[in-house]
């Protein structure tokens, strides 16, 4: 934590003042150098047909400091205990899972597709080629694969992030000890 | 006769009193045996829980920032939105024709829903004010993010404010300021002491209203900073929307929500009955 409080202590003042959307727009316009971001802002920049202007790479992520891409699972199908029709369900998921189905969610969903062919993604847009590249070389870590928060917890360690980030004073042990106090608060 | 008046009252009555029980009596009974319960917002079933939930909402920690954060919230708008209602109904009081449109131009950001004031007060703060200016966005510095909210809403509202003042101001007998000036009494003096007591029924409505406005605050918090950065802007409404919604912990945020409005109808009950003893009959 003492670390990420010296590397903070290079921010411009009002990081919380620009959201996404103006982030990703200095990106394309020139206004910024570099953005950081996810696999959420690749439908923006295809969307306004900047797709083929951005490029992506992955940061180092190994103790080598070579770069490594973080993914994470797009979410998982469920069906509710109340649901009236069962068994269509899990038919239709099957169907979302197969061959066919994973073909039209790589094409038309926002989400980068992982299980392409290095033919198949000469079809897509540079940007989306950035990211599929590294996943097909295998330089990819589940970030996912230890316990993750959730629901209030989730919500609570951004925020206790977001007040670390945004206090000049970032007094680390200050902030364990709040912290450790917000999650024995959890209802 | 009597009967059929009667009759008649209840009969234009009933359509909104029958909206006024489905829409709020209904929901806020239920609303207060939820507050007994676990429920999460979706499941089926729950189980009662007593006062557990009101226990644990006097014993969080992360109550103190939204309670500050709506007191902050509530004092800066009354004054200012009160001070700049009074102050421009002072200065446009005269029916002239450009008084009229200058009214009708302060005016006009009141009928913007505050879903848009803020969006529009985000691009000002964060594009308009640095290149203008090279000021960096107030909703981005957690000392000044509620500062800049506030200055949203008293933007928006202080035309509302304007109004109800101009609409006392001209209730007042111009009698009294000639008789006033006759005894020599300087512009100060009528202020203090015409003006001001006569405007006391009009204070008590902006009062009472911006009071009210001001501790259930939500829209801005919500959809310009999303309570950001961390806590800064987080306001009472947005604890009790967080809970009830994306914590799923519905019974809880049902329990603050009532706490919310008793503290609510409290002060501005209090304030009232403060305010209407000194108002004077002309």
């Amino acid at each position: 934590m003492q670390r990420t409080a010296d590397r903070l202590s290079f921010d411009g003042g009002d990081e919380f003042g620009t959201d996404a959307a103006k982030a990703r727009n200095m990106l394309i316009n020139g206004g910024a150098g570099m953005y950081m971001g996810g696999t959420w802002d690749i439908s923006e920049f295809i969307k306004v047909n900047a797709g083929n202007d951005i490029g992506f790479f992955p940061i180092p992520g190994n103790d080598q400091g070579e770069p490594v891409l973080g993914i994470a699972p797009a979410g998982c199908y469920m069906i509710t205990e109340a649901s009236e029709h069962k068994k269509e369900a899990v038919e239709f998921i099957k169907y979302l899972t197969s061959d066919e189905g994973i073909s039209i969610l790589n094409k038309y969903s926002p989400f980068v597709p992982v299980t392409v062919s290095e033919d198949e993604i000469q079809n897509y847009t540079p940007l989306v080629q950035d990211w599929v590249k590294p996943i097909l070389a295998g330089n990819f870590y589940n970030y996912e694969s230890n316990e993750i928060f959730t629901g209030q917890a989730d919500s609570t360690f951004r925020t206790w992030q977001e007040e670390f980030a945004s206090d000049e004073k970032r007094d680390v042990v200050k902030y364990i000890e709040k912290l450790d106090e917000e999650f024995a608060a959890i209802q | 006769m009597k009967a059929k008046t009667r009759f008649t009252n209840l009969g234009f009555l009933l359509p909104t009193l029958i909206l006024f029980c489905v829409m709020v009596v209904y929901p806020f009974i239920k609303g207060v045996r939820i507050s007994f319960t676990d429920w999460d917002g979706f499941s089926n079933t729950y189980q009662l829980v007593g006062f557990d939930n009101y226990i644990k909402l006097f014993t969080d920690p992360t109550i103190i920032e939204p309670i500050k954060n709506s007191l902050f919230y509530t004092v800066v708008t009354v004054i200012g939105d009160n001070v700049i209602g009074l102050l421009i109904a002072l200065l446009l009081k005269k029916d002239t024709r450009i008084n009229r449109v200058i009214r009708t131009c302060v005016f006009m950001p009141f009928i913007i829903s505050l879903v848009l004031t803020g969006f529009i007060w985000s691009y000002i703060y964060s594009d308009v004010f640095y290149s203008m200016f090279h000021i960096k966005s107030i909703l981005g510095n957690k000392n000044t993010v509620m500062l800049g909210i506030c200055i949203m809403a008293m933007w928006r509202d202080a035309g509302y404010s304007m109004l109800i003042y101009l609409a006392g101001l001209n209730g007042i007998s111009d009698t009294y300021y000639e008789a006033a000036k006759i005894d020599g009494a300087s512009p100060f003096q009528r202020f203090k002491y015409i003006t001001m007591p006569l405007l006391a029924p009009a204070m008590t409505i902006n009062i009472t209203l911006f009071l009210g406005w001001g501790l259930k605050v939500f829209d801005y918090a919500m959809t310009v900073t999303h309570g950001g950065p961390g806590r800064a802007s987080e306001t009472f409404a947005l604890y009790v929307y967080n809970y009830t919604f994306p914590y799923n912990k519905a019974g809880y945020g049902q329990a603050s929500a009532i706490v919310m409005m008793v503290v609510v109808v409290i002060i501005t009950s209090i304030v009232t009955h403060l305010l209407r003893k000194r108002e004077v009959d002309q």
